[in-house]
């Protein structure tokens, strides 16, 4: 399993890599009444910075979009796993533009507040078809592959 | 018994049984709840261990502290896995108790995912509410928002 969520991370990996050789960036902080400091921001209003960013939300969307869109509807990490995305009443692919919507949604989630991001990826575990909410949106269902 | 071309399509896009006609995607092999268990706290685990070791300092801002200040009952989480993996217990707790928690579930949903399961669909799933109160009230003080 440990090599499994390793290639699941390869997106995250990419997204580090990306930040690091961007370099330049300047933490900014803010200081509470009761002394704590926290970091508000990183400078990622830096032109190498806003690049990276770019450059590796791209990847990563092209990343889940090809691999949730292809034939087969698995990452490389579900490959691992074992299991695919598919259309939850054909079983057939999702094909791109849903693969993109799905991805999308989870990543809109993630920067829109944690909270909501949390839960839905914990949603599966009290549904009855063990959807999460971007399955919902794009009609898919995750199955395990033969 | 010759069936209609619309049974015959409907019985095609589905599964006859029973007499009645079950939704094609009955047929479906839908994932077992432990194994997305365990693919998100491994996933979890492994991200958290190759972020605490090459942590910059740089992300995406959380938009609501940034716009407000004000931290949600899981501030802190992200600080708090990655200082627990660099083995600053003191400092990831100080940060958040909530992290080295989600850190010890990861690590459960690894190896028991059943458990985790369980738990997730027992009456038990109701703690995580006193839970996140609790984590809430911690963040507030840490902010300076509640004085106690």
């Amino acid at each position: 399993m440990i090599v499994d969520a390793l290639i699941l991370s390869v997106p995250g990996v990419a997204v580090i890599v990306g930040v690091v050789l961007a370099g330049g960036f300047t933490n900014t902080y803010r200081t509470y009444p009761n002394g704590t400091t926290v970091v508000v921001g990183n400078g990622n209003t830096h032109p190498a910075a806003v690049l990276a960013y770019i450059l590796v939300g791209v990847v990563g969307l092209a990343y889940f979009t090809f691999f949730y869109g292809s034939e087969r509807g698995q990452t490389l990490g579900m490959m691992a796993i074992g299991i695919s995305v598919c259309d939850s009443a054909t079983g057939r692919s999702i094909g791109y533009w849903r693969g993109l919507v799905r991805i999308l949604l989870q990543d809109v989630l993630a920067f829109i507040c944690f909270i909501p991001a949390v839960l839905n990826y914990l949603w599966p575990l009290w549904d009855p078809r063990r959807q999460c909410w971007h399955d919902k949106a794009v009609d898919s269902v995750v199955i395990e592959a033969r | 018994m010759i069936a209609s071309p619309s049974l015959q399509r409907a019985t095609h896009a589905g599964l006859r049984r029973g007499g009645a006609l079950v939704e094609a995607a009955a047929r479906l092999d839908i994932h077992r709840p432990v194994v997305g268990v365990r693919a998100g706290g491994s996933t979890l685990l492994v991200v958290a261990a190759v972020l605490s070791h090459v942590f910059t300092g740089a992300g995406i801002p959380c938009p609501l502290r940034t716009l407000t200040g004000v931290p949600c009952p899981l501030c802190g989480s992200t600080t708090s896995v990655r200082d627990a993996l660099q083995l600053h217990l003191g400092a990831a707790f100080a940060a958040s108790p909530l992290g080295l928690v989600t850190l010890v579930a990861a690590a459960v949903a690894v190896v028991r995912p059943a458990a985790i399961v369980r738990v997730a669909t027992s009456r038990w799933v109701l703690a995580l509410v006193p839970l996140l109160a609790v984590s809430w009230a911690f963040e507030l003080h840490r902010f300076g928002f509640l004085h106690l």
